[in-house]
């Protein structure tokens, strides 16, 4: 055992000073890209657009996701003119963090306003929570990230509605100017530690959840069939009374066959008690094994079995 | 034709038909590294049959020009490509082993002793754990789910699992999982030691009832049924690893259940391994996330291992007949190594307690539970 695991130990110890010596020399060879990945942004979101009406869909393969999703953008008090990826801008607000927005960050560009107007704008999916809250960039605000504080509204089909106002001109409006046009920079935000943490728990409970179900399954299926053993092995054991029962019936019958002279059977009584006196008042009664009258037994039992087996005698 | 043209084609030949002038340090570097696992792999005996082949995949493929992993320009795969489009990302192999695997397993101590299924699901504390953990390192949700299911001990459920949420990852989490796997012996004990007292490694344990053929049949049917219909996500690895326990347990298709544990499974192991080496290449595979994996994978190991043994002592406060704890760390699916390692702590505390067969069951729970951890995962990201 302690050979097996100096073997293991040397072998672990050389593999795992390899890797970090790997590891080190890479990182000295192309340090650049190999901190890269961590800067990278592996699962950008890429958002394709398409027009229907006066809505406006995106396609897109959100964050944490295997599945495409789609979100309808649609604007009430003006026109919906066009709708573009955006990506996450660099702020000093250390409280925003690009895996928050998993559906991307969007401009979106109204047209037709009335001039200081206000437009409501509706965006829904089904890929948002109820506890979704769509969040608005101005960089020219004193702080440029806002929660909008949209409504939430649940559709069925599990679709969640998010609406927000925006006025012209107004702290949402990144163009800042009451011009009839209004930009916003927005996005529907989720916590990404709060789904992490929350997912977490809910899963590992589900591990736990499924092997319980399926113990229970094992467990119902084990008593039953335990149960039938058990039904079956008391059924093997009756028969065999039965046929235990029948067998010494049958040789009770057979002895009782056998007519006995009773000055002979109380011959054999007196004979057995005596010999057991004599061994009792010797002290050898307790090593029956040895007594002379069990040892005569004996030789005069193999000796019946021997003769059906010894066909010359016969 | 001149000097300078015989030259000129030399150089042309020497840059655009020979490796040589290619050559980086990076690629050296991961030659090294395919030869490493060679000589663990023939030297040391250290999981060979994966090593072997996924060492010689690195080795191979970090070449420079090497027509391997690329595609032609007529957009068909190159040859280890097509092994790993058509067997890895097409989840077939993954799948295949666990074909294997079913027809290798016999189930008798789990149906026996249900209630280690309960340890098996414990065990993946770890997994859950190093997912949370390597988010602090700027890992993605879906790299975190794939480098915490190594903690599984699971090969083929880390292969699926990452081929599916993080493709980019696979050498690394692949790797790391069989390494962890072949050094079960050395990771466990003193955890094992650490979380349980002398008087409750000597408990002994009653022992397992006898199972009937008709339950060991019964239970692929039943199990597949449970899973599948809890986890749809997972039904590829557990139906094929239930119908490899049906073709065993029935055993009216003995030739389709041999070829299935032995034939079948070799040769998908020699596309697995060179296809998972095949993936190493030094511009993928040369940064920090490997090293972090290689870290977090040994943490995860640890953490699932204490997982099983803390599930038992919360079970035994509310069983009359107490289980050894040391059975606990089998719940940590590398079949049968986890089990081993058990009977033999329990063997060296006492000679006459053999832990074997009440190890097995967890141990089999471990396979399930690291099976319904991953679809627990890939569920998440549907």
């Amino acid at each position: 055992m302690k050979n097996i695991c100096r073997k293991y130990l040397t072998s672990f110890v050389r593999a795992f000073s390899f890797m970090v010596l790997t590891i080190l020399l890479s990182l000295h060879f192309g340090a650049g890209n190999c901190l890269a990945a961590f800067g990278e942004d592996v699962e950008k979101p890429k958002p394709v657009f398409s027009k229907e009406g006066s809505a406006i869909f995106v396609k897109l393969l959100p964050r944490g996701k295997s599945k495409s999703i789609r979100i309808r953008f649609e604007v009430t008090g003006g026109d919906l003119a066009d709708i573009q990826a955006m990506d996450l801008p660099k702020t000093e607000n250390s409280d925003i963090d690009k895996k928050d927005f998993r559906s991307d960050l969007f401009t979106v560009h109204v047209a037709n306003v009335p001039v200081g107007g206000e437009v409501t704008i509706l965006s829904s999916c089904d890929y948002y929570t109820s506890a979704t809250r769509f969040y608005v960039f101005n960089e020219k605000a004193a702080s440029p990230w806002s929660d909008t504080n949209a409504t939430n509204k649940s559709l069925p089909d599990r679709v969640q509605d998010l609406t927000f106002s925006v006025k012209d001109g107004g702290p949402y409006d990144a163009d800042g100017t009451a011009d009839g046009k209004i930009t916003v920079n927005c996005g529907p935000w989720d916590s990404f530690w709060g789904y992490a943490v929350g997912t977490l728990f809910i899963r590992f409970f589900g591990v736990f959840l499924v092997l319980g179900v399926l113990q229970t399954g094992m467990i119902i299926c084990g008593k039953l069939f335990e149960r039938a053993d058990k039904r079956r092995k008391i059924e093997k054991e009756a028969l065999v009374k039965v046929q235990v029962l029948e067998a010494s019936r049958d040789a009770v019958e057979t002895v009782s066959a056998t007519v006995m002279e009773p000055e002979m059977v109380a011959a054999i009584s007196l004979a057995l008690h005596l010999e057991v006196i004599r061994e009792m008042e010797s002290g050898k009664a307790l090593d029956s094994d040895q007594s002379a009258w069990n040892l005569y037994g004996r030789q005069k039992i193999m000796s019946d079995r021997l003769l059906v087996f010894n066909r010359h005698t016969k | 034709m001149s000097w300078a043209h015989v030259l000129e084609l030399i150089q042309q030949i020497l840059i655009s038909q020979t490796g040589i002038p290619h050559i980086t340090g990076g690629a050296l570097l991961m030659i090294g590294v395919g030869c490493l696992f060679m000589y663990l792999a023939i030297a040391k005996d250290f999981e060979p049959l994966l090593l072997l082949p996924i060492g010689f995949g690195i080795f191979l493929v970090n070449f420079p020009l090497t027509p391997l992993m690329g595609e032609t320009e007529l957009g068909y795969p190159e040859l280890i490509r097509a092994f790993y489009h058509y067997g890895v990302e097409w989840e077939i192999i993954p799948c295949v082993i666990f074909l294997g695997l079913g027809a290798m397993t016999d189930f008798g101590p789990l149906i026996a002793n249900p209630k280690t299924l309960i340890i098996g699901a414990g065990a993946q504390l770890g997994v859950f754990v190093t997912y949370i953990g390597v988010l602090f390192f700027g890992f993605t949700l879906k790299e975190a789910a794939s480098v915490g299911i190594i903690g599984g001990a699971d090969g083929p459920t880390t292969i699926y699992l990452t081929t599916k949420l993080a493709p980019h990852l696979l050498g690394a989490n692949a790797v790391a999982a069989y390494s962890y796997m072949a050094l079960v012996p050395l990771i466990q004990p003193p955890i094992m030691r650490l979380l349980t007292t002398k008087e409750q490694r000597l408990i002994k344990m009653r022992q397992l009832r006898d199972v009937s053929k008709k339950e060991k049949i019964l239970f692929p049917l039943i199990g597949a049924t449970l899973i599948v219909l809890l986890i749809p996500a997972v039904a590829p690895l557990m139906g094929l690893f239930m119908l490899g326990n049906l073709m065993r347990e029935s055993g009216v298709v003995k030739r389709l259940a041999d070829t299935a544990e032995n034939d079948l499974m070799n040769i998908v192991v020699i596309f697995l391994g060179v296809s998972v080496g095949a993936t190493m290449k030094a511009e993928t595979f040369l940064t920090w996330k490997p090293l972090i994996i290689c870290v977090f994978g040994l943490i995860d190991f640890i953490i699932c291992t204490a997982g099983g043994i803390l599930t038992v002592h919360i079970m035994n406060f509310f069983l009359k007949e107490k289980m050894n704890p040391l059975i606990g760390s089998a719940g940590v699916s590398a079949v049968p190594m986890s089990a081993r390692v058990s009977n033999m702590e329990g063997l060296r505390e006492d000679p006459t307690n053999f832990l074997i067969m009440h190890a097995m069951g967890p141990n089999l729970a471990g396979v399930i539970g690291s099976a319904a951890a991953a679809g627990m995962f890939i569920a998440m990201f549907q």
